[in-house]
């Protein structure tokens, strides 16, 4: 079940997106159900910290919304009390900062206020996006993800996406390699090696790799490579265990 | 030495080769790994011993073992410098050890070069001393203001070429005088007179240095105020634009009334959609969200934002700007902050110009000041459809083919200054994105 809130200053637009929102539930059929629509920031944190069930929520927030903090401080307190939930911006083009919203919210999506844009599809696409994501979020809810934390702002991995963890020529600070993220935080390796699954080996000093990304071996030259083409110096002796690593799963 | 015994020459060949080795390396110390310190030895040793049988070859002994160790630590220029340096204070050393040793023992000289136990005693008390005296030098030098690369390497070959020339005029000298048998006296008053203009030179091209240093950095305020003066102009344009719009306003209010005085709805709609839609898109596409930058506030940072986004949209890249928070300062050296987000939007510009479809074409940039940290992030499309993201820090290797992005690596130099900056760097469905993180 999905709790959907809504917080729109403008009333009429408010009763407008309510009415959509409850016209795509009632005739798409997903579960969810709209908790609480307002026209005050207030009374939808108040709603949000009194609810005791832990449902994960939807919340359309218009950015504007001539109150003493604005929809983005809103969506700041909201990923506090649900940092899972889904977090959809209804806003003019005007107020859009697509990169800091990004960054620091990481939204659902957005739904512009624009007289050539069709308002109704937006909201649809956004609440069938919410679904999906909802789905595959239960069915993985057991899985195990690796974070590292970079000055307090968290990146989450799943453990088969990392290829390569190594240590940076900066000094006390790690590379993280994945498919498509390459990150730097402070740590060491030796710490670093006891939160990951058992299909990653340290091979040096300074470098752990996750086995089943290991493509080519050069024995002669003591070398593997990985799947996205980085190259790392193996010591003889560890190719068996990575061989036997792989053949295990 | 013809007739020498063999401890006077043991002695003469260890003494040379612990004050060649004790010099010259102490000031490279962080350049130097145990494999590098072995090969040195070896060579100051070998040269040591072939120059106590031909005293004539001291010139090519010095030559070479600086060399080698300008060779082995690949910064041929920087640590050949400090090995002159080194030298150079080593031997002037000596004649201030002798001369206070001389004062302390009572020993003149001439009886501490003859005696061997006498030697050994002087060397016990020079050699950890030089050392000291050089690893405070060396702490010093640490110190010191590091001036840029570029403007660097003239200085640095002038500095070595001074060094050199001075080095080998006192070695010259000293052996010289040494040779013919010149009285005492005449050869220290002779030394003296070279300390001075050693001293003086040196004086003389501090000077030169510092005003160099200074120069360059008037030089990176100059063009600072240059941008800020493009700025302020832009932002008049703006401001003569908004007003003009402020007058086609009441224009466009005055027609729609008489739409709707006349109850010509049909022909309201087609107006609006025709005339009033595309003033209004014209109005949020004008330039490059120029008052974003007034929140701004570090002066450096709006320097080259400015500077650069003007560069892109004249390369028809659609260039957005985010400044949601005020940002007053931000804990890194504006000289640095320039010169990493140069390299980084230069890249982006230069990603987007091999993208022929200009619509394709983008630039966000976005500053953040969030928590006690500020972020900025840069974001643009990529041609390629995969990128090893690993191989982009390589030289020569970026995300837009062989021989572009060499700015990286520059990058990466610049990050091991500072332990509160971290790089993220993400590559997701063709959009390219650069994070750069400071602590406050």
């Amino acid at each position: 079940m999905i709790n959907i809130y809504i917080c729109e200053d403008d009333s009429n637009q408010l009763q407008h997106l309510n009415q959509t929102i409850e016209h795509i539930i009632s005739t798409k059929k997903y579960p969810m159900s709209v908790e609480c629509y307002s026209t005050s920031p207030s009374i939808i944190l108040d709603t949000l910290t009194s609810n005791p069930n832990k449902n994960i929520g939807l919340y359309f927030l218009d950015i504007d919304l001539n109150a003493d903090i604005d929809g983005f401080d809103l969506a700041m307190k909201i990923r506090e009390l649900d940092p899972r939930g889904f977090i959809v911006f209804v806003t003019t083009h005007s107020e859009l900062l697509h990169l800091t919203f990004e960054y620091l919210i990481e939204p659902l999506g957005y739904i512009i206020k624009d007289s050539s844009l069709d308002i109704h599809n937006q909201i649809e696409k956004c609440m069938s996006n919410a679904a999906t994501k909802y789905q595959i979020l239960n069915k993985n809810s057991g899985k195990q993800v690796i974070s590292f934390s970079t000055f307090g702002t968290e990146y989450i991995f799943e453990p088969m996406s990392l290829i390569y963890i190594t240590v940076s020529c900066i000094p006390h600070t790690l590379e993280i390699c994945s498919d498509d993220k390459l990150i730097q935080c402070r740590g060491t390796i030796n710490s670093t090696v006891k939160q990951l699954p058992d299909f990653f080996l340290q091979i040096s000093r300074d470098t752990i790799i996750n086995v089943f990304s290991v493509v080519e071996y050069d024995k002669n030259a003591n070398k593997v490579v990985l799947k996205n083409g980085t190259e790392f110096d193996v010591p003889r002796r560890k190719y068996n265990i990575i061989k036997k690593m792989q053949n295990n799963k | 030495m013809n007739g020498m015994t063999f401890p006077f020459l043991f002695t003469w060949i260890c003494s040379n080769t612990l004050s060649m080795f004790v010099s010259q390396a102490t000031l490279n110390a962080k350049y130097l790994t145990i494999k590098r310190y072995i090969i040195y030895l070896l060579v100051v040793i070998l040269g040591a011993t072939i120059n106590a049988f031909f005293p004539q070859t001291t010139y090519i002994f010095i030559f070479i073992n600086t060399i080698t160790m300008g060779i082995l630590t690949k910064r041929i220029i920087m640590c050949t410098t400090l090995a002159l340096i080194g030298y150079i204070i080593s031997v002037v050393y000596n004649y201030v050890a002798l001369t206070i040793f001389e004062y302390f023992t009572g020993f003149n000289q001439m009886t501490i070069i003859s005696n061997i136990k006498l030697q050994w005693l002087f060397y016990l008390f020079f050699f950890p001393t030089l050392y000291l005296l050089l690893k405070l030098i060396s702490f010093i030098i640490d110190k010191l203001p590091k001036p840029h690369k570029s403007e660097y390497k003239p200085l640095g070959f002038a500095l070595m070429s001074f060094l050199i020339i001075c080095s080998f005029i006192l070695i010259f000298n000293i052996t010289y005088e040494y040779i013919k048998g010149f009285p005492k006296d005449i050869m220290s008053a002779n030394l003296k007179l070279f300390l001075l203009f050693l001293l003086m030179i040196s004086i003389v091209l501090f000077i030169i240095i510092v005003f160099v240093y200074k120069d360059a950095r008037t030089n990176i305020a100059l063009k600072e105020m240059e941008h800020l003066e493009k700025y302020t102009s832009e932002l008049e344009e703006m401001y003569s634009t908004l007003r003009g719009f402020k007058h086609d306003y009441n224009n466009v209010l005055c027609s729609l009334k008489y739409y709707i005085d006349n109850k010509q709805y049909d022909e309201l709609d087609t107006y609006y959609k025709k005339d009033i839609m595309p003033l209004i898109n014209s109005l949020q596409e004008n330039n490059f969200s120029i008052e974003q930058l007034s929140n701004i506030r570090f002066t450096p940072l709006k320097s080259i934002l400015y500077f650069k986004m003007l560069e892109a949209t004249q390369n028809q890249i659609k260039t957005t700007l985010e400044v949601k928070w005020p940002i007053d300062e931000i804990n890194i050296k504006a000289i640095d902050l320039t010169r990493i987000l140069g390299i980084f939007i230069d890249n982006a510009i230069d990603a987007n110009t091999s993208i022929q479809d200009i619509s394709k074409r983008y630039l966000n940039i976005s500053c953040i000041s969030s928590g006690q940290k500020k972020v900025i992030i840069i974001n643009n499309p990529s041609v390629e459809e995969t990128i090893n993201l690993s191989s982009i820090q390589k030289i020569g290797v970026s995300s837009k083919g062989i021989n572009r992005g060499y700015g990286l690596p520059n990058i990466y130099s610049i990050l091991k200054k500072y332990d509160n900056v971290l790089m993220q760097t993400t590559y997701i469905e063709g959009c390219f994105t650069q994070t750069l993180e400071i602590l406050d």
